[in-house]
């Protein structure tokens, strides 16, 4: 290591306790002037507590001990105005969601220009011109106008533009950038990732980038820290990490990785366990002539109201037009952005939201056209599993009862057949049955996802709606929860609609992929014709985004750092949008005509 | 804006229409003939009708109300009757009293309630947040006639550093402010007490939020965190609060009025009560809609002058 000039940031023995849990347990390691080093692990890990341990972010309750000198400054002696002007002067800081992370009340650029109020003798009126300035330098389009604007006229990128604008403001030697990309859309990831390498390439600022996404590692860092429950595990460069990892830990992390482009040439799924690595899962035959599920332009629109009256002013077109087929044992990927509608779609085929138009067929039966009870039928044979194992758990209901509740409530079983049942279902996704009568927060998430699983198996159900069922999963859980999808899929022939934003878990599961923009399917197609050959312009571009986990692959975000504004799917009143036209380019790959 | 205030006070026209429609009828409604209450039992079956003529209660209901609606709206609310005075000038009289009374209440609770929610926040499970908490409860849990006596007995009687009677009879206006002194007190620390509480739980919340992280992270001292990061995004509840509570207040300077012995909307309407003056009650539920109604009014836009999200479509 380079030790020459002394590093911009140096962390010697660290360790950070809350109460008798200690999160850091004596960690080492440095940044030097202009290099990227992330710092890299699962939740839990303690990369973001380090992160905010070195700006001394940390509740007063905290203990601290060990050595952070910061461009030779001693963060952890500071005190009371001394710590506050080393903040944002040494080191500035971007977080991790760029929605709450700015002041709702507070102009855009008055909260820049603020930043370089309290470090120096600056005039407000310098201050707000050198905070204009910084808006281009972010490469903020329009930015005259954008600052003199409140956040919340802002896109997810933009702010977190405006938040690195801040954090570089008085030109400090190190940004520490907290999970930066995570809640943001991979285009727009591919965009910030840009600007940041641009920046650093301009000044020469040094960056501690904490993330547990390797493909972005790969991306931007020029040497990697591997943490795993509080300890450093591996460190070194980018390259020789991914090529050569030493420890174990860190070779099943990048093992469980999905990486775009890993299933060349294979038409089905493939678990990311070792020793199923070569077994492909075969698709079940369709039964019959008719798909196990059918949507036919599928309409959903949400009012927009303003006004005293509630006059419509709007709509959001959130599902417009929207068509595809779901065979027996066929698992089909639903992809897109935020905003795109996937998850809308998800939700109105079950009718958690009311579609104004369509046909939806479960197995012959019009779900749409059906009466209440018929709909509840219905409502057995597919099932749902949301984002969110947290949320879709209700905290005060044991698991087992969380489980048998759709077992009792559609007469299934009753008596002890329901606990049988409940155990088999536990045991089904790889849980101990005997944790029955235990409540939710005495699970981890991916277990809690495997109960939300067995919930939903609950009704032997033909197909199951996974609406981003692993996007919340540290790696190595997802890959887990994935080949038991994939197990659960063989064995019972199991239909998915899998919902996701994330392209290589998507090419792990899916037959085939149909990727939604602004409301619309623009390509539909089997998974290897979609990803191989991508035809429409926002496959390819969403392809191109995808951040991939090889250091060698670098560079291929040239270009993509400017800004680009977001399209919106709401339309004025009475908007009636132009059909759709698809184009064949091979069997079953349709690819809509751009009008 | 301009606009939102229009359509807000057209609609405080229709919740006024529809308050004046319910009070026609509710007393219409009443058991009793009001000629016979006014009159008393003894009287003769003759005067009876004669007051009913004059009073046009002889006449078809709809008549009746399309007087009555007419009337109201043409600023007649008819004469009390008890004291024979138009109900209107009798309220108008006192108003200014209670106006006066409920202003300086909400200056002085929000000028104590705000800062100690905020100081409390700040220090939380430290020693100013429990005091802060303690009085904060004590001043929710006694009543402001209690709370009134104390006053009167410490201040008034054993200091004699005020009037004890705030006849609302001075005519400097220091003369006016020692007047006021007391009850705009008693008033204001119970208004106090429920601000403290709403600043210090919204306070606590936002001082959790991301971006006041971003603020610390950035370098701004600790005190503009507060007063400009924090306090603003804290308003909102702030505001939902005081506007509910001027209600609350309206109802509490009914019992300080009546233990200060002060002139106000509060003594004229527990008079009517006692004394079943009608046409008063009807003019009183009439001028508490409307003040109702322009809180919430006040309170809206308060909203838009707080946070920028909130739009006046």
């Amino acid at each position: 290591m380079n030790d020459q000039p002394s590093p911009v940031l140096r962390v010697d023995g660290l360790k950070i306790g809350f109460g008798r849990f200690d999160a850091v347990k004596g960690i080492s390691f440095d940044v030097n002037a202009g290099e990227t080093v992330a710092l890299v692990g699962e939740s839990g890990s303690g990369k973001s507590v380090t992160a905010l341990s070195i700006m001394r972010l940390l509740p007063e309750t905290t203990t601290i001990s060990g050595r952070i000198s910061l461009s030779g400054t001693d963060m952890l002696a500071l005190r009371g105005d001394a710590l506050r002007g080393a903040r944002g002067r040494l080191a500035g800081m971007i977080f991790q969601e760029p929605m709450t992370s700015l002041n709702p009340v507070l102009k855009t650029g008055f909260q820049v220009a603020e930043a370089l109020r309290y470090h120096g003798n600056v005039s407000q009126k310098a201050a707000e011109t050198e905070a204009l300035r910084l808006f281009d330098r972010v490469r903020i389009p329009d930015a005259k106008r954008r600052f003199a604007e409140y956040p919340h006229t802002l896109s997810g990128g933009m702010r977190q533009r405006v938040m690195i604008a801040m954090a570089l403001a008085c030109r400090p030697k190190l940004l520490i950038a907290d999970e930066p990309t995570t809640a943001l859309d991979v285009t727009i990831q591919a965009q910030i990732l840009q600007l940041l390498t641009e920046l650093q390439r301009e000044s020469g600022t040094a960056i501690l980038f904490i993330t547990h996404d390797m493909g972005v590692v790969a991306e931007i860092a020029d040497r990697v820290a591997v943490m795993r429950h509080g300890e450093l595990v591996e460190d070194g460069t980018t390259r020789s990490l991914f090529e050569a990892p030493r420890h174990d830990y860190t070779k099943a992390l990048l093992a469980a990785v999905p990486r775009l482009g890993d299933m060349r040439g294979s038409t089905s799924p493939r678990r990311f366990a070792q020793a199923h690595a070569a077994e492909p899962v075969p698709v079940s035959e369709p039964t019959g002539s008719q798909p196990l599920l059918a949507v036919e332009n599928l309409v959903t629109r949400f009012p927009i109201k303003a006004g005293f009256f509630g006059r419509k002013t709007g709509a959001v077109h959130a599902v417009e037009d929207v068509s595809f087929a779901v065979a027996a044992g066929e698992t089909l990927a639903l992809v897109g952005e935020s905003g795109c509608g996937k998850s809308t779609t998800g939700k109105s085929l079950l009718r958690l939201v009311e579609p104004q138009s369509g046909r939806v067929t479960l197995e012959g039966v019009d779900l749409l056209a059906s009466d209440p009870a018929v709909l509840r039928l219905a409502r057995r044979r597919m099932q749902m599993i949301f984002q969110d194992p947290y949320g879709s758990l209700d905290p005060r209901q044991t698991i087992g009862s969380a489980i048998a509740e759709p077992i009792r409530v559609h007469g299934i079983a009753a008596g002890s057949e329901v606990d049988d049942r409940v155990a088999t279902l536990l045991k089904r996704v790889g849980l101990d049955a005997s944790r029955m009568a235990r409540f939710p927060h005495e699970f981890s998430g991916g277990q809690r996802q495997r109960i939300a699983i067995a919930r939903a198996l609950a009704l032997d159900p033909r197909l199951v709606i996974a609406d981003e069922a692993v996007s919340a999963l540290d790696v190595s859980i997802k890959a887990q929860v994935v080949d038991l999808m994939i197990d659960l899929q063989e064995a019972f022939g199991l239909s998915y609609l899998f919902i996701s934003h994330d392209m290589a878990v998507v090419e792990r599961v899916s037959h085939r992929i149909a990727v939604m923009y602004l409301g619309r399917i623009v390509e539909i197609g089997p998974r290897a014709a979609v990803i191989e050959n991508p035809q429409h312009p926002y496959t390819r571009r969403l392809l191109a985004a995808v951040p991939v986990a090889d250091p060698r692959a670098r560079g291929r975000f040239e270009g993509v750092g400017a800004a680009d504004e977001l399209k919106s799917p709401i339309r004025p009143p009475g908007y009636e949008p132009p059909p759709q036209h698809f184009r064949m380019v091979t069997e079953g790959h349709l690819v809509a005509q751009e009008a | 804006m301009a606009g939102f205030v229009f359509r807000r006070l057209g609609f405080a026209v229709v919740t006024l229409f529809a308050v004046l429609t319910l009070v026609f009828f509710v007393v219409r409604i009443l058991p009793g003939d009001p000629a016979m209450v006014i009159l008393g039992d003894q009287a003769s079956a003759a005067t009876i009708a004669a007051l009913r003529t004059r009073l046009g209660l002889d006449l078809p209901v709809t008549t009746q109300y399309a007087r009555f609606i007419l009337g109201a709206l043409g600023g007649d609310w008819g004469t009390s009757m008890v004291t024979r005075r138009p109900v209107m000038q009798e309220v108008l009289n006192v108003l200014p009293h209670t106006l006066e009374l409920t202003a300086v209440a909400l200056v002085l609770g929000i000028a104590i309630g705000v800062p100690a929610g905020v100081w409390a926040a700040v220090n939380r499970n430290r020693i100013p947040d429990y005091v802060t908490r303690i009085v904060s409860l004590v001043g929710l849990s006694a009543p402001a006639f209690v709370s009134g006596i104390v006053l009167l007995l410490v201040f008034a009687i054993a200091l004699s550093w005020f009037p004890v009677i705030s006849g609302g009879q001075a005519t400097t206006f220091t003369g006016r402010l020692r007047e006021l002194a007391l009850p705009a007190t008693n008033l204001a620390l119970i208004m106090a007490a429920y601000v403290t509480r709403v600043t210090r739980s919204a306070m606590l919340e936002v001082l959790s939020q991301d971006y006041v992280r971003t603020a610390r992270a950035k370098g701004v001292p600790a005190r503009v965190v507060v007063w400009r990061h924090a306090l603003r995004n804290c308003l909102i509840p702030v505001v939902t609060v005081i506007g509910l509570y001027l209600g609350i207040l309206i109802g509490n300077s009914v019992l300080t009025e009546i233990v200060f012995n002060r002139p106000g909307l509060g003594k004229l309407i527990v008079g009517a009560l006692a004394q079943r003056d009608y046409t008063m009650l009807q003019g009183m539920m009439v001028i508490y809609t409307l003040i109702v109604v322009l809180v919430n009014l006040a309170t809206d836009l308060v909203y838009g002058l707080v946070d920028p999200r909130v739009q006046f479509k």
